[in-house]
């Protein structure tokens, strides 16, 4: 194991001009637009970018209520982690310019974790198989790591939400940093940040099971001994858990912030639109049937965890991109900055984009809805000539582009996986069974 | 690498993991969408309803103290069966009416008592402390009975319970004859509405004076007083109308709060017109404007005047003392005899009560003082009563007795309702609630049993519960005579009963159809439900094959 | 002999009529009693739709405002529901009016308009609750309908509508089933007298072909498969104004003042499917009396009952126990009453005006039936002796 390991750390390698480039320009992009104050205002309002549990505006308040000796969960406004109560009071004693670096070097170090991840992705399939297209003069034609992290960083889905202020960003960092700790064995530091992101945010807690394939994957271990690293790996993630847990009740002094943070999660009580499915079906709902259909519409989230695990057992990675995905989609208060987190996994598998069928597609879709939605969104609260039905339309647009992506990105997978290992029926029709 | 058996064991796996979460959720399905009915005591409800769960009984007892007259030769001994007998017998003769239920009874019990006093009575002619310091409770009446000078017969009816009869021609069947047709003429009325209570409510469609008169019962009401000014321009007027009420009908309203509470507030208002031009009395040489009977229905002018209470739900009953203005006075009501109308009011029934009033218009200002206000005030609370359901027992009895009984009264505390009315009152009042309690909780549970998707929840059984509770301590207390414990007990029932039957909670399923639930679960479920379904029929079909190809091979 | 005889039994026979006739003489209530039964009325005018292309609705539900207003129900038994307020709506070329005429003749929306459910709060579940009076503890009194077993109650409706169906405010419908089973609820709580139920809608008789409690009356404006159409449009405001059955309705309704004894058959008379362009329907059989005994005012008006009393009830100036002054107060009054009512006959009235008659407060049967005999056995002597 440390072999790999050592492997694995040679991989990293410091910056090169391209790299210099691309994080200096981002970094000034940041820092520039985070000096026009109305530009975080308006971006850290506009609700298909901050939701009820990601929203800086709430976070001051419930740091307000904490400074102030008042229970932070009281005011009704606040349900986001008590961590973050912690980390920000720290911050709010340095200078102001702080806040913004902060979010400025979590999305800097995101992309830098994704040109590791992709480096180490890169290395343990180097001695996979490949189609003949894909090589170039002997070698396997691979997308520079740098590329990946360039395009996480303007993709500009990702500079809304970052200058949003929205916490989710530690969410997605603490994603990607579990996937890469996994990705390099490190078995706690793995399973310390899943649990760092299932304890800010609820739904990551799917990513579990990738994170273990990733660690019982690049081990030749077998039977016995593969149970023993599953078990101790969940056990080492739920002692992580509880720790946490723990720390957060030692902050706020009551279990009342579970209530308040995944309670409002699972049971959305908070309906405020946002780009996600619930909230206009659950305003719809007659009260009675209101408790099945949140667990109908819980159950469906988490029910693709296992099936795509087993199909792509060989691929973690990719049930991470997988998952990510449909945490972005189908998740309580989805925003875009969770589809800014998987589309950044998605140039990992750059060797899948070509057989991918709907590109045109869904790269329009995207676009159509960042145009529409913020214009039906006016049309029904401000102007008061649409109703909800028109932005939710667009939502659900939205929703299609995104799911139509999941699944051509999971047909082009398989496709390419049939296409290398059965390289004699090339030429052959395929029909399903 | 993948090999054929490990892609058909992954693509089972798949199905299987998919199906299992279904399965898991179909538990949670039942438990989530379950209507949280609480158990309400249907078969005792039933009971109630149909009268076989108890039997009122308002019982009374006559404590009659007949004078020891020395030179007396009647037997008493079988006087008390004879006179029960034959009160009981008129009691009962109106039990041929079907659909009367016949546990509703009017038990009563005399006793004879020999009293020896009668004579320093019969010497004070009639105006005796006797009179004033027994206290009985509701339900025991004392008669004393004395020897009188000439044939006819006299009655002095006292404050607290108790009347003395002078009976001119002392014999056995004398006495008998005229205590039982005095107790008859008391009490008979007083029946007759109980157990009007009891016929079906449908039957009251048809016009009845006393009925639509009365206000239907509530633990509260909210009485008011306006004073409206016609043309304030003209006149201004104001009244004492505080000290007027304390004095006056405070008494009252104490009285009564054992039945129900009244809060009292009065306003002023002016600019009060009339929707209509009174006729004018041109014949003689008096000028005046009359209202005539078939004017009066709009004489509330429901538009303009603010009678309205905006605080309690409760029923309001409204006393208008109306100044008309200059050009409109002096404004008269005639009746339908054409004559003028000597205290100038009238009283809508379960509404309140009019009194027009007709000052100096010349002065300027007129302020209606406290002795004013008495002759006003008298008129206001005989009004009240009527709305209240006050029935004064020995006016109608003496209306029904014959000429040769001739009834006198002593002079009444001033309360404006004497012991025999609050009594028949109290009565009255017991009966209505007790059935009314049983004919709300019958609504109830036909509801609840009719809408199976009403929830029902715990607050509302303990509701149920405790109403038939206090239904069955009423109907105790009647049995041994505490009229005021059954009355605090049946008030009790109807409160329970009303909140339970008008709990908000009830009506989240009452319009749901059973269409509307495949309405909601076929769009989600429908769509998901195909590929699963098709999955799991060809894996279950490959299944097959490959068993019957592993038998072939075999 | 035999004659004489038969003969004088006759006239005893006769005479004793007469005499039982007067014996029926208890204290006789001078007054004025509406025929119906019911002493007080209560309206409740519901407009179930919104947007401001549904003026009309609006303008339909503010005119039987108005009308009933007029004819006498104070506001404090009138629960008026509009969702939406076409007055201060932006489109408004006349801001704070709201017209049924293109003539502009009468602003509905004047000084003294109170609603009680504005907006989004016309719901179905509101008006359900309205009806049953299972309102939360906290509503104030102005939203409840405090009806009681005397209570004649006016509903009316009118929006779009459907076969069996009335939306609400874009978002929901009211079924026929719940509309009726609503009134079930009322009638076994015995929150109504008798029921007025007119609705103004597409397919509107559907809407009460359901009910199944007593004395409810109902109309609706057009039949299964038809709908109903506005009257007019006023083109200033840009948009129809009134609705044809409505309008219609209106046109009797303000001809009718608070003294009118026109009955709801000349009402429904007036109704013409040629003029209102739909059939409009009546459903009576559940209802107890007949059509031309009903008058407008039962329904869309308020009629008080007034009863006069000649009586006082005595008060005495003293604070003490005993009153030593003379009389009792039982004892005036009867001295009173044994003054202003003495022996009286039975009346019938035959005035025009035929609501006002006294009545016995204690006996309710009548003499009628011993007249008859008595005219009968009359006649038969007559016969007898002049066939003889």
């Amino acid at each position: 194991m440390s072999k790999v390991r050592q492997e694995l750390k040679t991989i990293e390698v410091l910056p090169n001009l391209t790299g210099v480039i691309i994080f200096g320009v981002a970094f000034a992009i940041r820092f520039i637009l985070f000096q026009f104050s109305n530009i975080t205002e308006i971006l850290g309002n506009r609700v298909e970018i901050v939701t009820p549990v990601t929203s800086f505006t709430r976070l001051t308040e419930g740091l307000y209520l904490f400074d102030n000796g008042v229970p932070p969960y009281d005011g009704g406004a606040f349900h986001q982690a008590p961590l973050f109560l912690a980390c920000f009071q720290l911050l709010s004693y340095l200078p102001n310019i702080l806040i913004p670096l902060t979010y400025i070097i979590a999305d800097l170090l995101i992309a830098y974790l994704l040109a590791n991840i992709t480096r180490i992705k890169q290395h343990l399939y180097k001695d996979f198989p490949r189609i003949d297209v894909e090589l170039y003069e002997g070698k396997p034609k691979e997308i520079d790591p740098w590329i990946v992290s360039g395009l996480y960083l303007f993709n500009p889905l990702t500079v809304a939400s970052c200058l949003s202020r929205s916490t989710l960003l530690f969410t997605n960092l603490s994603v990607v940093l579990g996937t890469y700790y996994s990705l390099r064995n490190n078995k706690s530091y793995g399973m310390f940040w899943i649990a760092m992101a299932t304890y800010l945010s609820f739904y990551p807690l799917m990513l579990v099971i990738p994170s273990i394939l990733m660690l019982t994957n690049n081990t030749n271990l077998k039977g016995k001994k593969i149970e023993n690293e599953v078990y101790s790996c969940a056990g080492l993630y739920i002692g992580w858990l509880t720790g946490l847990f723990i720390l957060s009740y030692l902050l706020v002094d009551s279990w009342d912030f579970m209530q308040s943070t995944y309670g409002v999660i699972l049971l959305l009580p908070d309906l405020t639109p946002n780009i996600g499915l619930f909230w206009y079906f659950f305003i719809e709902m007659f009260d009675q049937f209101r408790s099945f259909f949140l667990v109908v519409f819980q159950l469906h989230a988490f029910i693709f965890v296992v099936p795509i695990s087993i199909k792509f057992r060989n691929h973690p990675l990719f049930v991470v991109f997988l998952l990510s995905g449909i945490m972005a989609v189908f998740k309580s208060y989805p925003s875009i900055g969770d589809a800014s987190l998987y589309l950044a996994f998605l140039p990992i598998y750059s060797e899948i984009v070509k057989y991918m069928r709907y590109n045109y597609l869904t790269t329009n879709i995207f676009c159509y809805c960042s145009i529409l939605s913020p214009i039906f969104y006016h049309l029904w609260i401000y102007a008061g000539s649409g109703n909800a039905n028109f932005f939710y339309a667009i939502t659900l647009v939205y929703t299609v582009g995104n799911i139509i992506l999941l699944v051509d990105s999971t047909f082009s997978m398989l496709r390419r996986e049939f296409d290398i290992w059965n390289p004699e029926l090339r030429h052959c029709e395929i029909t399903q069974k | 690498m993948e090999k054929v058996q490990d892609f058909d064991k992954s693509r089972r796996l798949i199905i299987i993991s998919f199906w299992v979460v279904i399965l898991i959720g179909l538990p949670l399905w039942w438990k989530t969408t379950e209507v949280y009915r609480a158990q309400l005591p249907f078969t005792e409800i039933e009971e109630w309803s149909k009268w076989e769960a108890f039997d009122l009984d308002f019982p009374t007892t006559f404590i009659l103290h007949i004078a020891d007259v020395k030179s007396d030769v009647n037997d008493y001994k079988t006087f008390t069966n004879m006179i029960e007998n034959s009160i009981m017998s008129k009691y009962n003769s109106n039990h041929n009416d079907t659909g009367y239920p016949k546990s509703i009874r009017f038990p009563i019990k005399i006793e004879v008592v020999k009293w020896n006093a009668w004579m320093n009575v019969s010497k004070e002619g009639f105006n005796s402390d006797l009179l004033t310091f027994l206290v009985n409770k509701n339900g025991q009446y004392g008669f004393y009975i004395l020897p009188g000078n000439n044939s006819k017969t006299r009655v002095l009816v006292g404050n607290q319970r108790q009347a003395i009869v002078e009976i001119g021609n002392w014999n056995i069947d004398e006495i008998k004859n005229i205590i039982s047709n005095l107790i008859l003429s008391l009490f008979l009325p007083e029946q007759a509405a109980i157990k009007k209570f009891i016929r079906e409510p449908s039957a009251e469609a048809k016009v009845d004076v006393d009925s639509m008169r009365t206000m239907k019962y509530s633990p509260m009401y909210q009485v008011t007083f306006s004073l409206m000014n016609g043309d304030p321009s003209t006149l201004l007027v104001d009244w004492d109308i505080k000290q007027a009420v304390v004095k006056y009908l405070k008494p009252f309203v104490d009285k009564i709060s054992m039945i129900s509470n009244l809060t009292v507030d009065s306003q002023i208002q002016h600019y009060s017109r009339l929707t209509f031009e009174p006729q004018k009395n041109l014949h003689n040489d008096k000028n005046y404007f009359y209202l005539t009977p078939d004017l009066l229905p709009h004489f509330i002018n429901a538009a303009e005047w603010n009678l309205a209470s905006a605080v309690s739900s409760y029923p309001t009953l409204n006393f208008i003392l109306y100044v008309p203005s200059k050009n409109q006075s002096p404004l008269y009501i005639k009746d339908s005899k054409e004559n003028i109308i000597e205290n100038n009011a009238f009283l809508i029934p379960r509404w309140g009560g009019v009194i027009i009033n007709n000052p100096d218009q010349s002065v300027g200002t007129h302020m209606f003082t406290f002795d004013e206000l008495k002759s006003v005030m008298s008129i206001f609370i005989m009004q009240l009563r009527g709305l209240l359901g006050v029935q004064d027992v020995w006016l109608e009895a003496r209306s029904v007795l014959d000429s040769s009984i001739n009834v006198d009264f002593m002079p009444t505390p001033n309360t404006a309702i004497t012991i025999w009315e609050l009594d028949s009152l109290v009565r009255r009042r017991i009966a209505e609630n007790i059935v009314s309690t049983i004919s709300t909780l019958k609504s109830l549970s036909q509801l609840v049993a009719e809408i199976p998707n009403m929830v029902v929840l715990d607050h509302i059984q303990t509701e149920v519960l405790l109403a038939l509770d206090s239904l069955k301590k009423s109907c105790i207390s009647l049995h041994t005579g505490q009229y005021e414990i059954a009355l605090q007990h049946a008030k009790k029932a109807i409160e329970r009963a009303e909140s339970a039957f008008f709990d908000p909670t009830m009506v989240s399923m009452l319009y749901f159809p059973d269409e509307h639930k495949y309405a909601i679960y076929m769009p989600l479920f429908v769509p998901i439900s195909v590929p699963l379904l098709m999955a799991l029929l060809k894996e279950l079909k490959e299944l097959k094959e490959l068993k019957t190809k592993n038998k072939k091979k075999e | 002999m035999f004659r004489l005889s038969f003969f004088i039994i006759i006239i005893c026979l006769v005479v004793c009529q007469f005499s039982l006739a007067e014996t029926d003489n208890e204290a006789v209530v001078d007054g004025f009693f509406s025929r119906g039964g019911h002493t007080n009325n209560w309206a409740v005018l519901v407009c179930t739709s919104r947007f401001w292309f549904n003026y009309r609705h609006i303008a339909n539900t503010l005119s039987m405002y108005r009308t009933v207003k007029r004819l006498g129900i104070p506001d404090s038994n009138i629960v008026l529901m509009l969702a939406d307020d076409v007055a201060c709506n932006p489109r408004n070329v006349f801001p704070a009016t709201v017209f049924n005429n293109a003539g502009r003749y009468l602003d509905l929306y004047g000084d003294n308009v109170e609603v009680d459910y504005r907006g989004y709060e016309v719901t179905v579940e509101n008006f359900i609750r309205v009806l049953t009076g299972r309102v939360a503890p906290d509503t104030p009194r102005s939203k409840r309908l405090l009806s009681d077993d005397r209570s004649n109650i006016l509903v009316y409706m009118t929006g779009h509508g459907g076969n069996e169906f009335l939306k609400f405010q874009d978002a929901e419908e009211i079924s026929s089933f719940d509309l009726a089973d609503a009134f079930e609820q009322m009638w076994e709580k015995r929150r109504y007298h008798e029921i007025l139920f007119m609705i103004d809608t597409c397919q509107a008789n559907t809407m009460y072909s359901q009910i199944y409690s007593p004395n409810i009356l109902s109309t609706g404006s057009s039949k299964l498969g038809e709908n109903s159409y506005s009257h007019h449009m006023d083109t200033d405001i840009g948009v129809a104004v009134i609705d044809r059955f409505t309008y219609y309705n209106l046109e009797f309704l303000e001809k009718i003042d608070m003294q009118s004894k026109s009955t709801l058959q000349d009402l429904f008379d007036s109704y013409d499917p040629s003029l209102i362009h739909s059939t409009p329907g009546v459903r009576s059989d559940l209802f107890r009396r007949p059509l031309d005994k009903v008058l407008v005012t039962d329904f869309f008006g308020s009629v008080q009952n007034v009863e006069l009393m000649g009586q006082k009830y005595n008060l005495s100036n003293s604070e003490t126990m005993i009153d030593n002054t003379t009389l009792s107060p039982n004892m005036s009054n009867v001295e009173q009453t044994t003054v202003k009512e003495g022996p009286i006959k039975f009346e019938k009235t035959t005035s025009r005006n035929f609501h006002l008659f006294k009545m016995n407060s204690r006996q309710t049967s009548s003499s009628l039936p011993q007249f008859i005999i008595a005219s009968i056995l009359f006649g038969l002597l007559i016969r007898w002796v002049s066939l003889n």
